[in-house]
């Protein structure tokens, strides 16, 4: 490794380069060839990277010192590190893939991975046009830099830089075309670089890296990003429905997805008959208190949609001496409602205790006492709310209706 | 607080296991408590005279409908479903749809169609939530074989291409298991007294 530094630096600015590298016996940088300048960039992202990360880098603390004295991009280290990856030579591209390969002891490739992926998130800014250049240089360095770990460049030809050397400096630019893929392979056969590609950064359009041996015509990346999305999404209902996991394959899954939901529905069914069946008078008890608790227990913090839509639903009951009357809920701040079902719960439960001959009372005097908190608590009375049922009327508009006794 | 003849605990003191239960279930996540809240509060409107079997299919509807409420508008099972529950509401209320429906559930032959009978059969029809009385939804090209099941199980699957449609079903699979939860829980707490 040393000699390899020795020498790429020889070639570099001078002897000052030259020293900097083999300070730092770890580090491979490999055919530097640029110089001042790509030194700068490096140096410049490097250092800007922290000077832990250098440490971490170079295991030696005194580079990072010294690399923020060479450095003078100080200010504008993506601009120097990106402008820096489109420099068409390709051995500062094969320097710069060095360099963060280098810092690799698959130990320290977590920290070197940090300024690599936001280099290469620079990279992926300017990445706009199809900047084939800028391509080729970011996967060579990111790759490099993730060595050993699985991480998402992993289609990236990463190599797998134990101190491993490049054969030649040759251009590892990987085109986003196939052909081009079959280049990067040339140099560097890894064989990881045929695994799943990466889930680009998110930007305005998705990029998509073609697998090798892959079309890369419009529609079927379009169909591969589709397929991505597809597969994503089983696997979040995979995570949901319990005894998927030993399924693989679409279809099946899909069957137990289907299963699932029947089972699920027709529980709710069930549920519904078990409920209706096992209290018949409890729920007209439900209460009053609770609500007024709430109302106590929440602040003011009502969301809108939430408060318009509830109101609205809240409006036509015309119960005997319903608490959902005067009832204007707000977000469900997990607190008072929690405060509000045990009340209710409470009381649900406990129906042998009179109810009926206090209702009446305590329903007026609650119902005055929570529209003085309503309206001082959340603003909205209950006639203008019911104006603004314009904010959900999809779903609301009929309820002004009142009629809704029964039918929920 | 104390306006019962007998004073009830106090609210913060949960007594009862199964409630407690329930209340844990409650906070476990944010959208639980509107969930409850919701099917509370129309479970509380059901009259205790209506006999058994209107009543399951009314609490049915209000798990449904409570369901769509706690969850966000922007999801088409929720609104899906609330348009259901709104074309039923629809549908009963019309005078000429009552007289239709007494005249179907009486097996009658079919009445004559007037404008206003027309559109109340088909808002009756439309709002029939039995998979036999829909039309099927048209098949979308790209899908899996069995998508189509899939489609008429969620609320609105109908018209959606196959990637959000299985974002839809992720989120009302979460939503039909706290639905699930919540009911048994109920189940629980008003057997168990």
């Amino acid at each position: 490794m040393e000699g390899r530094a020795g020498g790429g630096g020889g070639g570099g600015g001078g002897d000052y380069i030259s020293s900097l590298l083999n300070s730092s016996p770890r580090l491979d940088f490999g055919l530097l060839a640029g110089g001042v300048p790509v030194m700068d960039g490096v140096v410049a992202a490097g250092a800007d990277a922290g000077g832990d990360c250098l440490d971490k880098l170079c295991g030696d603390p005194g580079f990072a010192e010294r690399a923020a004295r060479l450095s003078s991009f100080n200010g504008q280290r993506y601009a120097g590190a990106a402008g820096l990856f489109e420099m068409p030579p390709p051995a500062p591209a094969a320097s710069n893939g060095d360099f963060g390969c280098g810092g690799v002891g698959s130990r320290e490739a977590s920290s070197v991975s940090d300024p690599a992926s936001t280099m290469k998130d620079a990279i992926a800014k300017k990445r706009k046009a199809p900047g084939g250049k800028g391509k080729g240089k970011e996967p060579s360095l990111s790759t490099s830099c993730q060595v050993g770990e699985e991480k998402e460049s992993d289609a990236k030809r990463c190599k797998t830089g134990e101190g491993e050397k490049k054969e030649s400096p040759v251009k590892p630019k990987a085109e986003l075309a196939g052909s081009d893929s079959s280049v990067e392979d040339g140099v560097q056969k890894q064989g990881k670089g045929k695994n799943a590609k990466p889930v680009e950064p998110p930007k305005d359009y998705v990029h998509v890296r073609a697998r090798r041996g892959q079309a890369t015509d419009s529609h079927s990346l379009a169909e591969r990003v589709r397929r991505e999305r597809i597969s994503q999404r089983m696997k979040v209902l995979q995570d949901l429905v319990p005894g998927c996991n030993k399924v693989i394959g679409k279809a099946l899954m899909l069957d137990e997805i289907i299963n699932y939901v029947q089972s699920l529905q027709r529980q709710v069914e069930f549920l519904s008959m078990k409920l209706a069946t096992v209290n018949p008078l409890d729920f007209s008890n439900l209460p009053t208190l609770l609500y007024k608790d709430m109302y106590q227990a929440c602040g003011p913090s009502a969301s809108p949609v939430f408060s318009l839509e509830s109101s609205n639903s809240a409006f036509p009951f015309s119960e005997q001496g319903d608490v959902f009357q005067s009832f204007v809920p707000n977000t469900m701040e997990n607190q008072c409602t929690l405060n509000q079902l045990d009340l209710a719960l409470s009381q649900a439960t406990n129906a042998q205790y009179a109810f009926q001959d206090g209702t009446a009372n305590t329903n007026l005097q609650q119902r005055n006492f929570w529209e003085d908190d309503l309206q001082s608590v959340f603003h909205i009375e209950n006639g203008q709310s019911q104006e603004n049922g314009v904010s959900a009327p999809s779903f609301h508009g009929q309820l002004q209706a009142g009629h809704m006794k029964m039918e929920f | 607080m104390d306006i019962k003849s007998t004073p009830p605990p106090p609210p913060h003191q949960i007594t009862n296991p199964s409630r407690r239960a329930f209340l844990a279930w409650a906070a476990a996540s944010p959208s639980k408590p509107m969930l409850a809240f919701h099917f509370l509060r129309s479970l509380s409107r059901i009259q205790g005279v209506t006999p058994v079997r209107r009543r399951t299919r009314t609490i049915r509807r209000a798990a449904y409908s409570s369901m769509a409420r706690a969850a966000s508008p922007r999801r088409a099972w929720s609104r899906a479903l609330l348009g259901q529950a709104r074309a039923r509401r629809s549908r009963t209320l019309t005078g000429r749809a009552l007289l239709l429906r007494r005249r179907v559930t009486a097996a009658a032959p079919a009445p004559p169609s007037s404008p206003a009978a027309r559109s109340a059969r088909i808002i009756a029809a439309g709002g029939e939530t039995s998979a036999a009385a829909r039309p099927l939804p048209p098949r979308q090209v790209g899908d899996p074989p069995r998508a189509d099941a899939l489609r008429r199980l969620v609320p609105g699957g109908a018209g959606m291409e196959y990637c959000s449609l299985l974002e839809e079903t992720a989120d009302y699979l979460r939503s039909l298991r706290a639905q699930v939860q919540l009911m048994q829980g109920l189940v629980d707490l008003f057997s168990c007294q």
